[in-house]
């Protein structure tokens, strides 16, 4: 009953879009490990200079 | 007028460089003088048959030539760091844009000349009853060409990958060029009445003007660091 | 907190798309020349209006990025481009498989399908153009003029290709898009078009999330690299 183009066409593009809106999550994921990482490095950077300027 | 003056020295300086080495327009001359000898041997030509594909033809030679011909306008100026010059200068960039396509038509034009009297001798056509025509035609499409290339040419200069991206970036946007050009060709080759490709002239007439206005208004942002 | 609103047009998308799904399956009637596979032009021709209103936002964008140097100008774009890019290329690959079963050939160089070639052929370059180019702010500058261009060509694109194709008309085609007046196919379209509209918009507001994190990752990069002389 369901014809076969119909079938690959609607399967391809849910595919598509899933994998699209993976790949979007995954790269924002990274980027935000990233920042983490990044904040705390600032964070103890201006500790540093915190210390260094009681001195 | 000042403003001419510019153009004038942008367009005296390419033509000048040219004039020296002649490097464009032989390698512009040669490659779409090639295009259209492979075109030999991937169509078996009857008379009738050759004569509709040659529209097609010269104008995919055209489109192709042109690509070289935009990648070297804007590759010497980077070799010397003229572009950094030119955007430093204290002129409107939009003039420094109409200098260089003015410079890139006449190459293009002259290239395109050459590889017509190729096409014509092989194929044994004549354009000359309708040599007005076909001249018009030409310059105008040309125009149009050129003046999306031109910017495109700055553009992709700016990138290590612009032998790729010029075409890619180019052809979508010059394709209703290329059409107006093949279709007003197949109708002054075949010795049609003007009025029946008359709307592919002005259409490329009107891509020209609209092209050209909207790179010279942009062109300022191509150049800019 | 921040998590909400996403989380909220991911569930509003969903269920827009839910009902898309039943009507088009369940609600919508069976058209009587082509048949079942019909069904795919609820989904084939809204990708076409949303890759349509994605070049738009880049143009939109293109310009006022020139005109105010908007970093949310330039995400939005970039973050435009690249799902219209997708949307684009499901629309190309949708439209064959229509094709194949009711016309008999995968494509043909019809006015419309040309003109989506050319459509995906600017989105590629837009993209291209935006990975190739080394510094962010000339990659900013640079894909605004591309984006800019290569819009306003879109209708000088479509009138060249419409002129083309009647010099050389081809054989006529049996079937259309929306052949059918009745009521319940039009509404089943317009509920699928928002229904698209509603993912695609979904889909751009995670894109461009994406490029602002990479905008924050890259000041505070550039802010903790080492100074060379502090004092």
């Amino acid at each position: 009953m369901l014809n076969k183009y119909l079938f690959v066409a609607f399967s391809a593009l849910w595919l598509l879009f899933f994998i699209y809106a993976w790949s979007l999550s995954r790269r924002q994921a990274r980027l935000q490990n990233e920042l983490e990482e990044l904040k705390s490095k600032q964070g103890v950077r201006s500790q540093e200079s915190d210390v260094a300027n009681q001195k | 007028m000042h403003s001419l003056k510019i153009i004038a020295a942008v367009l005296t300086k390419d033509l000048r460089l040219e004039w020296r080495n002649r490097e464009t327009l032989a390698s512009v001359c040669v490659f779409g003088i090639l295009v259209v000898f492979l075109f030999n041997f991937a169509f078996e030509p009857g008379r009738e048959e050759s004569l509709r594909q040659l529209p097609g033809l010269l104008w995919v030679a055209f489109a192709f030539a042109g690509v070289l011909c935009f990648n070297r306008s804007f590759a010497l100026e980077r070799e010397n760091a003229c572009l950094e010059g030119m955007a430093l200068a204290p002129v409107d960039p939009g003039l420094v844009y109409l200098g260089k396509m003015l410079a890139n038509l006449i190459f293009l034009c002259i290239a395109e000349g050459v590889i017509v009297f190729a096409a014509s001798l092989w194929y044994n056509f004549s354009f000359v009853p309708s040599l007005k025509w076909f001249g018009l035609i030409t310059f105008l499409c040309t125009l149009g060409y050129v003046a999306v290339g031109t910017t495109f040419g700055a553009v992709a200069a700016n990138l290590h990958m612009r032998e790729v991206m010029l075409p890619v970036l180019q052809f979508p946007v010059a394709l209703p060029i290329f059409i107006a050009g093949i279709e007003a060709f197949t109708g002054a080759l075949k010795g049609d009445p003007p009025s029946s490709y008359m709307s592919w002239v002005k259409l490329a007439a009107g891509i020209a003007v609209i092209f050209v206005v909207l790179s010279y208004l942009l062109f300022e942002y191509v150049l800019e660091e | 907190m921040g998590k909400t609103l996403p989380t909220v047009h991911l569930l509003v998308t969903l269920a827009w798309m839910l009902l898309a799904f039943w009507m088009i399956f369940l609600y919508a009637p069976q058209e009587l020349t082509m048949g079942e596979v019909q069904r795919i032009f609820y989904i084939h021709a809204p990708l076409g209006w949303v890759a349509g209103t994605a070049y738009t936002i880049v143009f939109i964008s293109s310009v006022t990025y020139l005109s105010k140097r908007s970093p949310l100008a330039d995400d939005l774009a970039h973050a435009s481009g690249e799902v219209g890019f997708i949307f684009c290329s499901s629309l190309l690959f949708t439209g064959p498989l229509w094709a194949k079963p009711v016309w008999g050939i995968w494509w043909t160089w019809d006015p419309r399908l040309t003109l989506t070639f050319v459509l995906w052929l600017l989105f590629v370059s837009y993209l291209m153009l935006r990975s190739y180019v080394a510094s962010p702010g000339r990659a900013a500058t640079l894909a605004a003029v591309v984006g800019i261009i290569g819009y306003v060509d879109v209708p000088i694109d479509y009138m060249a290709i419409r002129w083309w194709r009647t010099q050389h008309p081809q054989p006529v085609i049996a079937g259309g898009e929306g052949s059918g007046l009745d009521p319940r196919i039009f509404l089943t379209f317009m509920v699928c078009v928002g229904a698209f509209h509603c993912l695609f918009s979904y889909l751009l507001a995670q894109r461009f999330r994406l490029a602002r994190a990479r905008r924050e990752v890259s000041a505070l990069r550039r802010s903790l690299a080492p100074r060379s002389s502090e004092d």
